[in-house]
């Protein structure tokens, strides 16, 4: 399972690498020839990043679940970023050895289009990664964001192949692998942004509850075809067709039994999308995409296991506790500021009650601090799984290992999407 | 930890094209006035041995063999019928490798003639230039 999950950074790496070495295999080397590997490994890794936003399910069992499949994602944009900084930087230099004055006009807006396109490429794509890095932005935005940067391999794609001095064309080999690449990137492009299509089957539920407990709407769904087949823990890309938030899908973990065949989404009012939750009626219809997610205590080899919910991040342990078999043997920690925030701890006892094997505890951080992994390690071989605030999750992890756990024992879904 | 690697790139960089922009714009007016003033403002480049400086194998070529020497370690280009190899000039080229970069293995007739949009070259520009012949365009 380790092997598998650097699967996803080895094939990231090699889409990197490829233009590369293609390059150097088939062009004599030149004094800028690494600005030219620079910008080819860019390109390569712009188109990887737009088909891996189609949120195909071959690559989220390459990157061994869509959190980690994102984590990814926004690590290779900051990556491509870097690259297209090194490549202008490197041709600058390269004309600044001619003269000053030629790096200035190298600099400054041009009249050649091709070249002028990839300067606006770059610029713009510093000024979106940044807001989304460095910003916390809401979440439609950063869908729009995204969009805008997935444009941005048309521009870099004509810049590469017609900008004077590209010798792209004369590479073949190299000219085969960018093309398909891109080509690849701009059909994922167009089918998702464009005709919002999904490469994973839609299911049309209708909602029969829902109700506000404290900050949190817990909603439950009947399917109107075919029920969505899932394992615990796993989660899904909800739209709701009456909020008038155009295609615009959200993810959120399913809080029902798998075996259940209605869907129950527990959802925090944050911000802006969640807020509008609250205009929801019984009877709406919502489209689920999924399931994703490799988040649950099936796909886990231990089976006497230690689960640890930091706030909403209680959801996937919701279906787990009630779709747990016999044999498991699970002590679970329900994390909250206050009573009135344990929302869930009420049902989380009457599963307690009727299976002996699996006992909850809930820790109150305003009376007793945040959760130590003093209170939650144990001596005895044992799988840890944590949800919930990235701090959290954070800081128990480095502790459980400070204390002795085997970095592998220890699973978390980053949710950071 | 990428994202503290990004900022320190980005900061860098645009530190960098400020100080490119700051020394070459300023030097590039303090040219714009003294070219007023004199016109010895381009200097005569060095003559290239490589280059075809004599005048015996001046062959003839179709606008596709130029066409094949389009890359900046093998740049050719065509002004008014001549076919010049200008591979070893372009970083001495006083107006930026780049405007002649983008004429490799096309015709730069125009581009020569206007200065890009500019004006025109000057004699010891001219002269610069014959050197570098190596033969016209059938």
């Amino acid at each position: 399972m380790i092997k598998q999950k650097w699967l996803g950074f080895w094939v990231s790496v090699a889409v990197a690498v490829i233009p590369a070495l293609l390059w150097v295999s088939f062009t004599p080397i030149r004094n800028d020839a690494l600005a030219k590997i620079t910008a080819l490994s860019a390109l390569s890794l712009l188109s990887f990043l737009i088909i891996l936003s189609g949120r195909l399910p071959i690559f989220e069992k390459l990157f061994y679940g869509l959190d980690a499949l994102y984590k990814a994602h926004k690590n290779i944009s900051a990556i491509v970023i870097m690259l297209i900084l090194a490549h202008s930087s490197l041709l600058t230099f390269k004309y600044l050895q001619i003269s000053d004055v030629s790096a200035f006009k190298f600099v400054i807006p041009s009249t050649e289009i091709p070249l002028l396109l990839g300067k606006f490429a770059l610029y713009i794509m510093v000024t979106l990664v940044v807001l989304t890095l460095y910003f916390k932005i809401k979440y439609q935005w950063f869908v729009l964001s995204m969009r805008v940067m997935g444009c941005m391999i048309f521009l870099s794609g004509y810049h590469a192949l017609f900008v004077a001095g590209s010798d792209l064309t004369q590479n073949v080999p190299l000219l085969i692998y960018m093309v398909a690449i891109g080509a690849s990137a701009s059909a994922v492009y167009v089918y998702k942004s464009l005709f919002h299509g999904s490469f994973m089957k839609t299911y049309s539920y209708k909602i029969i509850s829902i109700r506000k407990r404290h900050n949190v709407f817990d909603i439950v769904m009947s399917p109107v075809g075919k029920p969505l087949n899932r394992y615990a823990g796993q989660f899904a890309f909800v739209t709701f067709a009456s909020l008038g938030e155009g295609n615009e899908s959200h993810p959120f973990t399913i809080a029902s039994a798998s075996t259940d065949e209605h869907l129950r989404f527990c959802i925090k009012n944050l911000g802006d999308f969640t807020n509008s939750i609250g205009q929801l009626k019984v009877g709406d219809t919502a489209h689920i995409e999924g399931p994703y997610g490799y988040f649950s205590f099936s796909k886990i080899p231990h089976k006497k296991q230690t689960w640890i919910a930091g706030g909403i991040g209680v959801t996937p342990f919701l279906a787990m506790a009630q779709s747990l078999p016999t044999g498991y043997a699970v002590n679970m920690y329900y994390c909250v500021r206050n009573k009135q925030e344990a929302v869930f701890l009420d049902e989380l006892h009457a599963i307690a009650d009727a299976n002996h094997r699996f006992n909850v505890t809930a820790h109150f951080s305003d009376s007793a601090g945040q959760i130590s992994a003093k209170t939650i390690h144990t001596r005895s071989s044992n799988n840890y799984l944590i949800c919930g605030p990235q701090s959290l999750m954070e800081s128990l992890k480095t502790d459980l290992v400070a204390l002795g756990t085997p970095k592998q024992d220890i699973y978390y879904e980053e949710f950071a999407l | 930890m990428i994202k503290k690697v990004l900022a320190g790139c980005i900061i860098i960089y645009a530190l960098f094209m400020g100080f490119v922009v700051i020394k070459g714009g300023l030097k590039d007016q303090k040219n714009e006035n003294s070219s007023v003033s004199s016109n010895t403002s381009v200097s005569k480049p060095q003559t290239q041995p490589t280059t075809g400086t004599s005048s015996a194998a001046k062959k003839s070529y179709t606008l596709a063999d130029v066409s094949k020497h389009a890359a900046t370690s093998d740049c050719w280009i065509v002004i008014s019928n001549g076919v010049y190899d200008v591979t070893n000039y372009v970083d001495q080229h006083p107006g930026g490798a780049r405007e002649i970069l983008r004429y490799c293995g096309k015709d730069a007739t125009i581009g020569f003639n206007t200065k890009g949009g500019r004006g025109s070259h000057s004699n010891q520009a001219q002269a610069a230039l014959a050197d570098l012949l190596i033969g016209t365009i059938k």
